[in-house]
């Protein structure tokens, strides 16, 4: 366990010092600046006919462009985590300590996901406190805060399984042009192309769509999460199916990559 | 010229034979076979309440599909062979070996550049005809009527094609030259699509509403290529009340636009690989 948590920590700080952090940081400024001041224009006349907290259905105007960025940083983290570490060579500094194989990918998960956590935790927080600034203060900040909370939980939990579905890009091939290009075309097979052309109603099993159906079960009343005439409770009843099957694809995902990765003899 | 011709050739080759460059394409293709599934489906009224766009002309309702999967979906082609053009050379050191033969750098960079217009023009024409001939096999009775119609507007919608996917080609040319990691340039050329994506949706609506007024919503649609495509190019394009040509022309300012930026990537790609001393 305490390996684990090494190898966690060790993820995390490297992540830090990535290059793509301060780009994907200076996009969410610009997006969270121009939603909060560009959309406190539309909230207020929102406000005029809904009955709910129309603060809340501005998370609603910039949730795909949000959730766009937040999963290509996961993808693209998740892919080339291990084989970065195969071209540096530090892979092998590393496998000749007493550390399971297992504990290794786990830690990268582990330090992964935290980090993409965090960065959902800032994100999401910075375009409400924003919204706040241009528009107003929630009408119940517990409502608010639950909300905002179930909102970085599910997308984190999103980010995750593309983290854990990309690593095993990683470990399956140890070329790292062929893992980007690869983890490339994920992203436009779930975010771009419209894939339930390709798999017709497995496409719900896609975790894009996984997460979008956690965030919208249904489709009336509309934005369930982000409308507060809508219970908390009904919402989370219809979401968490969907949220279920997320999770048992991250844990799957993962559960192949460290089977793959164990089995190798070399790295 | 002859220098020019050999290494556009071997780019060809090198492209042909690239993993992840078939990788892409293969994943492409079978999007583009359940396109025109899902086309034969809409047609035949499986799926219902659905209609094909354009549809009171089914010649330019088959075309508005290659011209819209192929340009809107098909950037990737244009950022898989941009990128794929530098990093299998870097990788290979065979651009560090190109630079110290008797060769000018202008024809290293003109050949490569040929050679990965030329695989783009051949990718492209190979997803037409599939498109073509799945069409035909597929939805020949309801398109026979408007053969001549699907067909004359085919040159051009692949000339659009072209010129879209080689403004995603060559900004990523232009990123891999940029940066030695190559990974990390795939990354930052998958980012050049979001930010075009998000410029035409979340920008220019909110920077309208900021600013009203100022055409600022204007100005972010005609900066990103997918807005330009989108909301520019196809209504005018498509508009089944011209004939081929008449469409092509209401479409000039916009691929001019378009050839524009290709100019001026390219152009910053030569300055970035003409200055470089290592590569």
């Amino acid at each position: 366990m305490r390996m684990v948590y090494e190898i966690a920590r060790q993820e995390f700080v490297r992540v830090l010092t990535y290059p793509l952090i301060p780009i994907v940081f200076l996009i969410i400024l610009i997006i969270a600046y121009i939603n909060g001041a560009g959309g406190a224009h539309d909230l207020r006349s929102f406000e005029e006919w809904t009955t709910g907290d129309a603060l809340l259905q501005g998370f609603g105007q910039s949730y795909g462009a949000t959730s766009m960025i937040c999963t290509i940083m996961a993808i693209f983290l998740g892919a080339t985590s291990i084989p970065y570490e195969r071209w540096n060579g530090s892979i092998n500094v590393l496998l000749t300590k007493p550390l399971y194989r297992r504990d290794y990918v786990i830690g990268k998960f582990m330090g992964l996901s935290g980090f993409m956590l965090l960065f959902n935790t800032f994100t999401l927080l910075f375009i409400g406190l924003l919204m706040i600034m241009f528009f107003r203060g929630p009408l119940s900040s517990l409502e608010f805060i639950w909300r905002l909370a179930a909102y970085i939980i599910i997308m984190s939990l999103s980010c995750s399984t593309v983290i854990a579905l990309n690593m095993l890009f990683g470990v399956i091939s140890k070329d790292i042009l062929v893992v980007t290009s690869a983890s490339m075309t994920y992203i436009f097979f779930d975010w771009i192309w419209h894939n339930e052309r390709i798999l017709g109603d497995l496409s719900i099993l896609t975790p894009m769509t996984l997460y979008g159906l956690a965030i919208h079960p249904f489709a009336e009343p509309f934005n369930p999460l982000f409308n507060t005439t809508v219970q908390f409770y009904r919402w989370f009843s219809a979401a968490l199916p969907f949220l279920a099957i997320l999770f048992i694809e991250m844990l799957l995902f993962l559960l192949v990559g460290i089977y793959l990765f164990s089995r190798e003899d070399n790295v | 010229m002859g220098s020019v011709l050999t290494i556009a050739k071997k780019e060809f080759t090198d492209l042909l034979n690239n993993r992840m460059v078939l990788l892409v394409l293969i994943a492409f293709l079978i999007y583009v076979l359940s396109n025109i599934y899902t086309f034969y489906s809409v047609l035949n009224g499986w799926k219902p309440g659905a209609q094909p766009m354009f549809h009171e002309n089914m010649g330019i309702a088959a075309d508005n599909n290659v011209f819209f999967t192929l340009s809107f979906y098909g950037t990737i082609m244009g950022i898989i062979i941009g990128c794929s053009t530098v990093s299998s050379e870097r990788i290979g050191k065979a651009l560090s070996v190109l630079n110290v033969k008797p060769v000018y750098r202008d024809a290293i960079i003109n050949g490569k550049v040929l050679g990965s217009l030329a695989f783009l023009a051949g990718v492209i024409f190979f997803y037409i005809a599939i498109y073509t001939t799945g069409f035909l096999l597929l939805c020949g009775n309801a398109l026979a009527p408007f053969l001549l119609d699907y067909f004359s507007r085919l040159p051009f919608v692949f000339l659009f094609i072209m010129v879209y996917t080689t403004v995603f080609l060559s900004i990523s040319l232009l990123i891999s030259l940029l940066i030695r990691d190559q990974a990390f340039a795939m990354i930052l050329s998958t980012l050049a699509v979001y930010i075009s994506q998000i410029m035409y949706i979340d920008v220019s609506y909110n920077l309208g509403n900021i600013l009203p007024g100022y055409g600022l919503d204007r100005l972010c649609i005609s900066l990103s290529p997918e807005g330009t495509l989108w909301l520019q190019v196809q209504p005018k394009f498509m508009n089944t009340s011209l004939g081929a040509y008449d469409a092509f022309l209401s479409i000039l300012p916009e691929f001019i636009r378009l050839l524009i930026t290709i100019v001026i990537a390219m152009a910053l790609s030569y300055i970035v690989f003409m200055r470089r001393d290592i590569l």
